[in-house]
């Protein structure tokens, strides 16, 4: 789990780069990346559906994210772009497509809707996080 | 003050923000927060992912309009910071209008990272998504490999006017085709679904996906769905290349790999 974690971690700083973040912030993002799929990992070793699990991760990235942004001044894009990255759903994406071509439409399906159901998932848990943030902004 | 130069600096802050790939509602804020410096009634902004438009006015002076037409979009998030920068400096008087507007200027032509570090990073983002999924170190490897063919396209690609969705189709139709001919060919335990993701991950549409939820969220319908839309079709040209990649393998083997 440790080296998953790990992965996660210069996964995301790679990615950061290649999206231009500045260097004395790449730790930063790597770090909301990192802790977001530790999060992940445990929720879904402990048992949970996916959809939950990724949810959590997702409310843990977003609100990782957030604090750092207040912290360090910044705007909260920096980390929240390149933190959400792991979550999205690659595999999902894979598997639609191979049963799709395998001429498997029920587990396509299957995996569509899961799909869909993570991407809203991490649509709600960024939501919730701007909206409880939002009550501290100054006007 | 000089109000035609403080149109110009707001238009600026949001063309480079904008053009970065900031999220929509934070460039208007951007804009009319430095408009609303002049102390002017009336300051509007008006934001779409294609174009901005801004009106700075007041019962003293004429109203003055702009309007710019954006039409590259690349993703530089260090510009959003130093931009964010430039206008909290400006909002709190610690710059001057002239100097913020040379800042912007000097923004606009700076270049962080270089393209060798570009390229390393992509290839060490496909290996460590692979890692991430859960993937042995022989995938790792791997999708190393798939990672410069990720690399090189994109080297190859940059000069010409090819739309970004079609260069990660063929990064895509590179990357399935690869790794299915390599777990065909060699059984040492590769995990291809796993493999072939996560050696696509570098490729998924962060950005739009990251930016649509916010923009939608903010009640902003219009650039929330145009971004929308946006990160569909770019998964799912992505999902089309895996899908003919993988194809395009069983075709010439003759069927029967899948």
């Amino acid at each position: 789990m440790m080296i998953q974690v790990m992965g996660a971690f210069i996964a995301v700083i790679s990615i950061a780069v290649t999206f231009g973040v500045p260097k004395k912030f790449l730790i930063h993002a790597g770090t909301v990346g990192a802790v977001g799929w530790l999060v992940h990992l445990i929720l879904s070793s402990m048992g949970l559906p996916i959809v939950t699990s990724m949810f959590f991760a997702a409310l843990t990235i977003a609100l990782l994210s957030h604090s750092y942004a207040r912290i360090l001044k910044t705007p909260v894009t920096l980390f929240l772009i390149t933190g959400i990255l792991p979550l999205v759903p690659g595999v999902g994406m894979y598997q639609i497509v191979y049963y799709l071509i395998t001429d498997d439409q029920k587990l396509s399906g299957y995996y569509f809707n899961q799909t869909m159901q993570i991407a809203g998932m991490i649509a709600l848990a960024i939501f919730i996080i701007d909206t409880v943030f939002r009550f501290f902004q100054k006007k | 003050m000089n109000y035609k130069l403080l149109v110009d600096t707001a238009m600026l802050a949001g063309e480079i923000m904008l053009v970065s790939g900031a999220e929509t509602y934070r460039v208007e804020d951007t804009m009319s927060r430095i408009l609303k410096t002049s102390g002017l009634e009336k300051t509007e902004t008006f934001v779409t992912p294609t174009g901005i438009f801004l009106t700075l006015g007041d019962t003293s002076i004429d109203n003055i309009t702009l309007i710019k037409r954006i039409e590259t979009r690349i993703t530089d998030l260090s510009k959003i910071y130093e931009v964010n920068n430039v206008s909290r400096a400006l909002c709190n008087n610690s710059i001057s209008l002239t100097e913020a507007y040379e800042m912007l200027k000097n923004i606009n032509q700076a270049k962080k990272y270089n393209i060798t570090i570009y390229n390393i990073c992509i290839v060490l983002g496909s290996a460590a998504f692979t890692i991430l999924l859960g993937g042995k170190w022989i995938d790792c490897f791997i999708a190393s490999i798939n990672g410069g063919f990720i690399a090189l396209i994109f080297m190859l690609t940059k000069t010409t006017k090819i739309k970004s969705f079609i260069k990660n189709m063929i990064c895509s139709i590179v990357i399935a085709f690869t790794s299915v001919a390599i777990t065909h060919f060699f059984d040492i335990g590769i995990q291809r679904d796993i493999l072939i993701s996560g050696s696509a991950m570098p490729l998924l549409p962060g950005v739009a996906i990251t930016n649509a939820i916010r923009d939608i969220l903010q009640g902003d319908y219009l650039s929330g769905g145009a971004r929308a839309i946006e990160a569909f079709v770019s998964a799912a040209t992505i999902a089309a290349g895996i899908g003919v990649g993988l194809f395009c393998f069983s075709l010439i083997i003759g069927g029967g790999v899948l």
